[in-house]
């Protein structure tokens, strides 16, 4: 049955469905899971999940709310404040997200339940850390039982992480193509050999693609296996360690430590930070977007003021380090997330509405994009008018700078290309940026050519 | 066809536990190839681990016997 009111990508699943009322995400329940759901809230693993934070915690909302007359409960889960997928995460966080559903699925074990799926969309960074947002995911365990989610779980989390880790982190792109987690056949065809040294890979990647193809292709000889008694206590511990023991890509990027090695002197350095605090202050925003985050330095002074902040940047290395370093201190508003700004994410699944792009699921309070407008304009030839009208969609306020072409930076740029940028000056700028902006405050640096601007969004904005 | 013989064979062979087949079918298709592997990996390990904690608990059931006569011997030399 198709509800009309459940969200796009609600549907697989028979026992429930999300939906939006009054601008609040709930999750109706079905009869068909009432023993579960009450097998869940009454054998302690609600609370033991809740206590360690691996569960998104709800409460029971009135009947009234339900979408349709026929549900079991109507729950309000508390709301995550931005939804990322998994080719949008550096590997650090793909191994977290990995290993926080092993750790579910070891709980629900031991309070006589498991997962009935497992893929990374029910994974959500919030307040810093991967957390289940799929209350319906659990099922009564009994002795004796395979796991359904396994297929999935190897598809979603291990094969993507074996593929950063072992060929390349870029290649955790490919779950934007396939969407119910990368086929074992194709990852096992870019694995190299060494991956194979890996028992837990050699498991649970190849011999699971080599045994699969041959489930599709000879049938017969499926039919002599004969599993006896097991217990997935040992199958869980083992994807546990196996997840642990994949090392984080070796990364040979320039992004990382960009910013150490710009050519900022201390004074412009203090110049730029205060001028960034002066806008949170006198803006004092909610949610900040950091485009081109590279260290993180502008969403760290964003997040220490209590805002949200998503810290964008189309580089591995640098976001991995940021989430690191945001797991490290346990810093519950920052999310980093790998994202090309010259190429977002696009919507994708079924009717390309199951999964939201990126430029829809804003906007934002305030926009940071500071050193970021001439990789944009000079280094991939985007009109500056085109990066205004971006900017004016994705938030309220944005902090920038403008580098010109005296720059050091945009000299190098330009040097084995023809300038095909006559408008590329500061009258040029503020003329293309006027279309959408009322400029608030501005400050030129002093060691450098760069100028900081703070721009409001103009409330009926010209386009 | 050859759908229609894997699924015959499922049911008629009971290759897997009718658990399996009666109350772990879920809304997704675990897929033949990964319930078979599963299957040999979660017995291979299983067997791993209660043959590691059959080991671990006679060892420790042996040091602990050797321990007790051990801190008994010490006992009856320290009694006047």
């Amino acid at each position: 049955m198709t509800n009309p009111e459940a969200h796009e990508a609600s549907y697989r699943d028979p026992d429930g469905f999300i939906f939006q009322k009054n601008g609040q995400i709930l999750r109706q329940i079905n009869p068909s899971y009432a023993e579960d759901y009450e097998h869940l809230m009454e054998s302690g693993l609600y609370e033991a999940l809740i206590d360690r934070g691996l569960l998104i915690p709800h409460q029971e909302s009135p009947p009234a709310l339900q979408a349709t007359p026929s549900a079991y409960k109507v729950i309000a889960p508390e709301q995550v404040t931005f939804i990322s997928y998994a080719y949008e995460w550096s590997f650090s966080q793909l191994q977290a997200a990995a290993a926080t559903s092993l750790e579910i699925m070891e709980t629900a074990l031991a309070h006589g339940m498991m997962l009935k799926d497992c893929n990374s969309y029910n994974m959500q960074f919030h307040r810093g850390r991967p957390i289940l947002i799929d209350t319906l995911s659990f099922m009564r365990y009994e002795e004796g039982m395979l796991w359904p989610g396994y297929r999935q779980f190897c598809q979603h989390f291990l094969m993507p992480l074996a593929l950063m880790s072992y060929c390349d982190p870029r290649l955790s792109a490919l779950l934007v193509r396939f969407e119910d987690g990368i086929p074992l056949d194709l990852g096992c065809g870019l694995l190299p050999l060494k991956a194979r040294l890996s028992a837990g890979l050699l498991m649970h990647l190849f011999l699971h693609a080599s045994v699969d193809r041959r489930a599709r292709t000879a049938p017969r000889e499926i039919g002599q296996v004969q599993p006896t008694r097991t217990s997935l206590v040992p199958l869980v511990d083992n994807l546990r360690r196996t997840v642990e023991r994949i090392k984080p890509p070796r990364y040979q990027t320039d992004w990382e430590g960009y910013e150490d090695i710009c050519l900022y002197s201390e004074a412009d350095r203090l110049k730029k930070k205060r001028f960034a605090e002066a806008c949170l202050e006198a803006v004092r925003p909610a949610t900040v977007w950091d485009l081109g985050a590279n260290i993180g330095t502008y969403s760290w002074l964003a997040a220490n003021r209590g805002a949200s902040v998503v810290a964008f940047d189309s580089d591995h290395a640098s976001m991995d380090k940021l989430s690191r370093e945001v797991a490290a201190k346990e810093e519950p508003n920052i999310l980093p997330l790998v994202i090309d700004m010259l190429n977002p994410s696009p919507p994708i699944g079924w009717e390309n509405a199951e999964r939201s792009a990126l430029l829809e699921r804003g906007p934002a309070d305030l926009i940071f994009a500071l050193a970021l407008l001439h990789h944009i304009v000079i280094g991939a030839n985007v009109p500056m008018q085109k990066v205004a009208r971006l900017l004016a969609r994705l938030g309220t306020h944005v902090v920038t700078e403008f580098v010109p072409k005296s720059d050091p930076q945009v000299e190098l740029m330009l040097k084995n290309r023809k300038d095909i940028f006559p408008d590329y000056h500061q009258q040029g700028f503020e003329a293309a940026f006027g279309a959408y902006f009322r400029i608030v405050g501005t400050e030129a640096l002093e060691d450098s050519p760069r100028i900081l601007y703070h721009m409001e969004r103009i409330p009926a904005g010209r386009s | 066809m050859r759908r229609k013989e894997i699924s015959n064979q499922l049911h008629d062979e009971d290759w897997v536990q009718p658990a399996l087949l009666g109350v772990v079918l879920m809304y997704l298709d675990p897929g033949t190839g990964s319930l078979i592997i599963q299957a040999a990996i979660a017995a291979f390990l299983s067997i791993l681990y209660f043959t590691k904690q059959f080991w671990m608990k006679t060892f420790s059931r042996i040091s602990r016997r050797i321990l007790r006569r051990r801190n008994g011997d010490d006992d009856e030399s320290g009694s006047p």
